[in-house]
């Protein structure tokens, strides 16, 4: 097995591990009232809160990765080559 | 006819039947061990016109400065950084001159949440400018809750037409290019439990036009060339978060990212967040994160052939093989609570620095500090 092939194996395994823990943590869902909610609004869980850092992280991170996407969306392009 | 349009959106914008008003600015450094120094400043005003509508306008400035390259002129070391270079060297004299370029971006988006709040729908606009490099944008969401606000589906469009005009290089033609992106994000927002919150979601982008970096020079069967990068890329990943707030008024935020693309690249991304309460005025965050990826198909150290791989040729340190972690700390400070006049009674202050270091030797520092202004 190459170098590469035992990359992209490594790889799609974590894709699929990670994918199964989404998927049965998502089964237990509880139905929350709004009026349950003061946790999920808390400054500590906004995600709002981080969205206006991650937008200056995203253009950092472009310079020095090959990857993109992420939870905080879509931004703009730039000569960050 | 125009000043009546003009003068029906002004009294539309500043009439407020919600009086939600914001401002956010920061400045964030950017420094490596490449000496090379990125500052940005960035302020964001959010504005709600009527009890629908609401526009947000984000202005930034990036101060972009890079070092004289090392090595005397005409010099192996010199011409070596040259061939990795991410800037215009006209000349071998001007290479040992340090090199800085401004950045502007303007952001505007529009938003309407009709429906009692249930449905979101969102425009935006995206500009930057530089000497080199134009990037425009135009995107749609569209967001809903189901389930009492248990459920979120969001949907996110957007079409990139950026043009690439390189400044004159050394060796190179200098020659307008395009480039398009079309990009499609969907996100899952699932509420788990009273304490919970999980995130699942897809983004894909159809990249074509140009996608090598004009400056940059490979060696390739002996010989100087520039860099050549397909013209087509398909990029696609699925990224995963999971929230949960303690008791002890903490709360861990875990994610993963899986990315792959048509040019070979593949990575994996796990990012780590944990958030404590210090008393009620001050918060502070510790974070980690590992990221690893596989090179690209077309990738090589040394090319024997001048046509490179598939006719391909890349001297771009992103399309290598390599695994980086970024380790941080930021303190938000909430003035709510202190006995403050009111207009300053929701200004949260922040923060951050982190390290950032990866396995080609690379390592830099990000400060960032900035504010967020209710009123």
């Amino acid at each position: 097995m190459t170098p590469r092939t035992e990359w992209r194996l490594a790889l799609r395994m974590f894709a699929v591990g990670f994918g199964t823990c989404v998927l049965i943590a998502l089964a237990g869902c509880a139905h929350v009232k709004p009026y349950q909610r003061q946790h999920l609004a808390d400054r500590i869980m906004d995600p709002a809160a981080v969205r206006w850092e991650a937008a200056s992280e995203r253009k950092m991170l472009s310079t020095r990765e090959g990857a993109m996407g992420g939870v905080q969306g879509m931004g703009g392009g730039c000569a960050c080559n | 006819m125009r000043r009546h349009a003009w003068v029906v959106v002004l009294v539309l914008w500043t009439s407020t039947a919600h009086a939600e008003e914001r401002i956010t600015a920061g400045a964030h450094t950017f420094s490596d061990t490449e000496d090379n120094r990125v500052e940005t400043y960035t302020v964001e005003w959010l504005h709600s016109m009527q009890r629908e509508w609401r526009t947000t306008v984000r202005a930034a400035l990036d101060r972009v400065v890079l070092p004289p390259l090392p090595g005397l002129p005409g010099s192996q070391e010199n011409v070596d950084a040259i061939t990795a270079a991410s800037r215009p060297v006209a000349s071998a004299e001007l290479s040992k001159q340090g090199y800085a370029k401004l950045r502007q971006e303007l952001n505007g988006q529009v938003e309407w949440t009709p429906d009692a709040g249930r449905m979101r729908t969102t425009g935006s606009a995206y500009y930057s400018h530089e000497g080199d490099y134009i990037g425009r944008q135009l995107g749609l969401g569209l967001a809903h809750d189901f389930r009492e606000g248990n459920t979120n589906l969001a949907v996110g469009l957007s079409h990139g037409f950026d043009t690439i005009a390189p400044e004159p290089h050394e060796g190179v033609v200098a020659t307008e290019h395009e480039r398009f992106t079309e990009d499609l994000t969907c996100v899952w927002t699932q509420t788990v439990s009273q304490r919970a919150r999980a995130t699942l979601g897809f983004e894909g982008a159809w990249v074509h036009g140009f996608q090598s970096n004009p400056y940059r020079r490979v060696y390739a069967g002996g010989e100087l060339r520039s860099e050549r990068h397909p013209e087509r890329r398909f990029r696609r990943s699925l990224f995963g978060q999971y929230d949960h707030y303690f008791a002890s008024r903490a709360s861990v935020s875990v994610s993963g990212r899986w990315y792959s693309d048509d040019w070979g690249v593949q990575a994996g991304t796990f990012d780590a967040h944990l958030n404590q309460y210090v008393g009620d005025h001050l918060i502070v965050r510790y974070r980690y994160r590992h990221h690893l990826q596989s090179a690209a198909s077309f990738q090589r150290d040394l090319y024997e052939s001048a046509d490179g791989v598939d006719g391909y040729l890349t001297a771009d340190y992103k399309l290598d093989d390599f695994a980086s972690d970024l380790f941080g700390v930021k303190l938000s400070v909430p003035f709510a609570g202190f006995d403050l006049a009111t207009w300053a009674s929701g200004v949260v202050l922040d923060v951050k620095f982190e390290r950032y270091f990866d396995s080609k030797s690379f390592a830099a520092n990000v400060f960032e500090t900035g504010f967020t202004w209710p009123f």
